[in-house]
């Protein structure tokens, strides 16, 4: 890309502690800055920006702006990262903000400028080199606000890129640089004209011996720690650039030391030249732009609401469990005393229900089986008996007359009776021959088994289907 | 509606509705519980009485088909019986017996029992006949339709005609007027 394909007119503004600067290839413009104590600007100055940047505005189009941003809020690091599969440098990056920065990621507004791969000492991962700049998040909006209050969409970096665009700097490979302008310092170390590391200094001196001290002692600082000699760059307003790079020749003998100067009222693309230099380069390399609307890194949250939904449903069930034990005695409390009332009432039949059956199991306890008893005896009568007479009373006991043939068949008839069950005493009381001794009179007593203990008569057995026929 | 909340407002809602139900059941619920509980314990206990009262009557199931079955094994049905002269129909009833059996009736004596037992009455009947209808009379006199039970019987061959058989009994009329259940009297 070259500066007249892609910026025909930019504007470029730059925001200092004391001072806001303007610059277009129109022309230019700066207001002195009055903050709060919170470091926002007061509301005259805000009024008097307004007019300003109105007045700067081109009639017509939507110009493309950039806005550099300095002084005390502003952090920029170099940070070497491990490169993490599946992780992104931005994610990665809001990791390291949340470890090493004093404010958290949600109030800081950040952008980054990553470095070419460089492979780790271990050798098995590869690392990745990123500068980050950050600011503030409430001032950033602040400043933001103010520009679209006015009609600009602006393009936001930090104030020690574009001054990285200056030919002092861009061509050196590493460098040293003091801005010493608006009473305060910013030291920055650049590589390859990108900032890599930047600390405010609140100095407010303007004579240059002190300031030269000052600088030699934050060089050798810095170089204690990382022994570097790398060339130094002054800028600052001609008097104080230019004395201030003396002194520090004398301070620190041997070193390469040059000087930029840029009017305190204007900035750094003061001049014409300058301006044509940064705009040119702003878009050839790339820039720590800094967005507003940082992506918030998906945290690898938990999802709970499957759990809670589920713990929801249990809680559920158990209420209705539990209000249902409670809710039936009402649903169906009315039935069952209709239930109960039936079954009361009916319970009083039950009295009546034992006597009848008392009464029926006393009659049948009782009745004589005087038919199973006559099929008995015919069914186990020796041959020729003779069945005189038989009584028989509730009692269970039983008198037998009859006549037999022989004087052996009385044992027999007992013996055979006996073998039914069904007595529990065979008594032969009697047995008388007759005259002519053919015959024989017996008489038998006999006791019937309660009626539980008699066995059941088998009457298909006996022949007895029908009318038992007695023996004669 | 809740479409135009926020989702902090909605949160609000639900932390409120939340804590809503957890003042309401701390305050109320017992209470509400406890009127529950009374009806659920008087529900229960209805529902164990109705239960119990379901086992006897499952328990009476027997009893009743064992009524059944002496009803129709003695034709008889205590409760159908007509509470006047039990006695005399009951004897009526034995005499016609006696005569459709082909019986020649003798000598009927009957004695009313007592007031204390569950006797109403007993009877002393003779007859004669023929052997082939023994069997049959037996058979019926258990079943007349009404309560009687033999108390003794005496059978013997008739020495005068053969093929016939004399016979006598003493027959108990039970009265289930008089009857008492369980440990009740006994004929």
């Amino acid at each position: 890309m070259n500066e007249s394909s892609t910026i025909a007119n930019p504007l470029f503004m730059e925001v200092h502690a004391r001072k806001w600067t303007g610059r277009s290839s129109a022309g230019g413009f700066s207001v002195d800055l009055h903050r709060d104590d919170q470091g926002k600007l007061t509301e005259e100055t805000q009024a008097e920006l307004k007019t300003a940047i109105q007045e700067f505005l081109p009639a017509e189009g939507n110009p493309e702006c950039c806005c550099a941003l300095s002084g005390s809020g502003i952090s920029l690091r170099t940070l070497e990262l491990p490169q993490i599969k599946n992780t992104s440098i931005q994610d990665l990056v809001r990791f390291q903000i949340e470890a090493e920065w004093p404010l958290p990621p949600e109030e800081l507004v950040w952008g980054i400028f990553e470095w070419a791969e460089t492979p780790s000492t271990t050798g098995e991962t590869k690392s990745v080199r990123v500068t980050v700049g950050a600011i503030k998040k409430s001032l950033f909006e602040h400043y933001n606000h103010l520009l679209q209050s006015c009609g600009i969409e602006a393009t936001w970096t930090l104030h020690s890129y574009p001054l990285g665009r200056l030919e002092a700097i861009r061509t050196l490979p590493k460098a040293w640089v003091f801005d010493h302008r608006a009473s305060s310092s910013d030291f920055i170390r650049f590589e390859k004209g990108v900032p890599t590391l930047l600390r405010h200094q609140a100095w407010n001196d303007t004579e240059p011996v002190p300031l030269a001290k000052k600088m030699a002692r934050a060089i050798q600082n810095e170089e204690d720690a990382n022994p570097e000699h790398n060339p130094i760059v002054v800028i600052g307003t001609d008097a104080t650039a230019n004395g201030c790079a003396r002194e520090l020749e004398q301070l620190l003998p041997g070193r390469d030391i040059s000087s930029v100067a840029i009017p305190e009222t204007l900035g750094t693309t003061s001049s014409s030249h300058a301006y044509h230099a940064i705009a040119g380069n702003m878009r050839d390399s790339p820039m720590i732009e800094l967005y507003l609307a940082e992506a918030p890194i998906a945290e690898p949250k938990f999802d709970r609401r499957p759990l809670l939904r589920i713990a929801g449903l249990i809680l559920l069930m158990g209420i209705i469990i539990l209000l249902a034990r409670r809710i039936e005695p009402s649903l169906r409390g009315s039935a069952l005393n209709e239930q109960l009332e039936n079954f009361k009432s009916e319970q009083k039949a039950l009295p009546e229900i034992d006597r009848e059956l008392t009464f029926l199991t006393h009659i049948h306890e009782n009745t004589i089986p005087v038919k199973d008893l006559i099929s008995l005896l015919a069914a186990n009568a020796v041959s020729q008996l003779e069945i005189q007479s038989i009584e028989m009373s509730r009692d269970r006991r039983i008198q037998l007359r009859a006549t037999l043939p022989q004087r052996a068949q009385p044992e027999d008839l007992r013996a055979k009776l006996f073998k039914t069950g069904w007595f529990e005493q065979v008594v032969l009381d009697e047995q008388t021959p007759d005259e002519r001794k053919r015959k024989l009179t017996i008489r038998m007593s006999l006791k019937l088994h309660d009626h539980l203990k008699r066995p059941k008569l088998a009457k298909e057995k006996l022949g007895l289907t029908s009318a038992p026929k007695k023996s004669n | 509606m809740l479409e135009s909340l926020s989702e902090k407002d909605r949160k609000t809602l639900r932390y409120g509705a939340v804590i809503i139900v957890v003042y309401l059941s701390l305050f109320y619920g017992r209470s509400i519980l406890a009127a529950f509980e009374s009806s659920r314990v008087a529900y229960f206990e209805q529902l164990e009485q109705a239960e119990d009262l379901e086992e006897i009557f499952r328990s009476y199931e027997n009893k009743v088909l064992k009524i059944e079955k002496y009803r129709d094994q003695y034709h008889l049905n205590v409760r159908a019986l007509s509470n006047t002269n039990l006695v005399g129909n009951a004897g009526r009833a034995l005499q016609e017996l006696v005569k459709q059996s082909k019986f020649k009736i003798g000598q009927v004596r009957e004695t009313l029992a007592s007031g204390g037992s569950a006797n109403a009455a007993t009877f002393q009947v003779e007859g004669s006949g023929p052997l082939k209808s023994l069997m049959p009379l037996l058979h019926r006199l258990q079943s007349t339709g009404y309560p009687m039970i033999i108390d003794t019987i005496s059978i013997r061959t008739d020495e005068k005609k053969r093929g016939n058989v004399q016979w006598s009994a003493t027959i108990v009329v039970l009265d289930y007027r008089k009857w008492k259940a369980k440990g009740g009297n006994r004929a």
